[in-house]
């Protein structure tokens, strides 16, 4: 049931940087968790 | 979305469910949805300058979007096969799984699922989605049920799958 919200919940940034109407998946780029990773799994860099 | 339309939408989108007691799926796929769900809901997201959305697995990324993307790497495409394999057992809402499904139900129950267009319209979106996405149309949709009874007791979050000996 998470990952069934999160498709929605990540694609907000995208989402909200479309134009108005009514989108699909073919409309959006594929829409990464940004800021998912935890800080301490951060590959140094 | 942007904040403030949103709401409309979504008052818009329940009454669109309450009335027809269907989910969300064909919005997925906009293109292919009832044109007065469409109608609506463009309407709406035009006047307040809105955005919308709607996915999730099941329609979303593993009905339509992951066939897509596994057919990147496709140079020539004879059928496109999808399947949802789901292990409900942590799904708590009986009455989607047992009205809905028929889980816990005998099988001369009718769940919803047997509704005549049902299936179609559950698989309805990704198909089009899809089809969309490759450059092709839709001839025909087809569905059908299959139920088969356990052969033990099933305990679920909804409550027990129970077996019957006949």
């Amino acid at each position: 049931m998470t990952a069934t919200a999160m498709r929605v919940v990540n694609a907000i940034p995208y989402v909200v940087e479309s134009p108005s109407g009514l989108l699909s998946s073919l409309d959006l780029p594929i829409t990464l968790p940004r800021h998912a990773l935890e800080p301490g799994d951060r590959a140094a860099t | 979305m942007r904040s403030g339309v949103g709401r409309t939408l979504t008052s818009l989108e329940c009454g669109c469910i309450r009335r027809r007691r269907w989910g969300a799926t064909p919005v997925s796929s906009p293109a292919a949805a009832p044109s007065a769900w469409r109608d609506q809901l463009e309407s709406a997201a035009q006047s307040g300058k809105a955005s919308f959305y709607a996915s999730g697995i099941f329609p979303g990324f593993g009905s339509d979007q992951l066939a897509l993307v596994l057919a990147t790497q496709s140079k020539a495409i004879r059928t496109v096969k999808v399947s949802e394999i789901a292990l409900n057992d942590h799904y708590p809402v009986a009455d989607v799984m047992m009205d809905g499904m028929g889980f816990g139900r005998p099988l001369d129950f009718e769940p919803m699922l047997s509704t005549p267009g049902f299936i179609e319209m559950a698989w309805g979106a990704p198909i089009h989605l899809i089809a969309h996405a490759l450059g092709i149309g839709v001839r025909q949709i087809r569905g059908s049920l299959d139920r088969r009874p356990t052969h033990r007791d099933v305990d679920v979050a909804f409550g027990t799958v129970r077996f019957e000996a006949r």
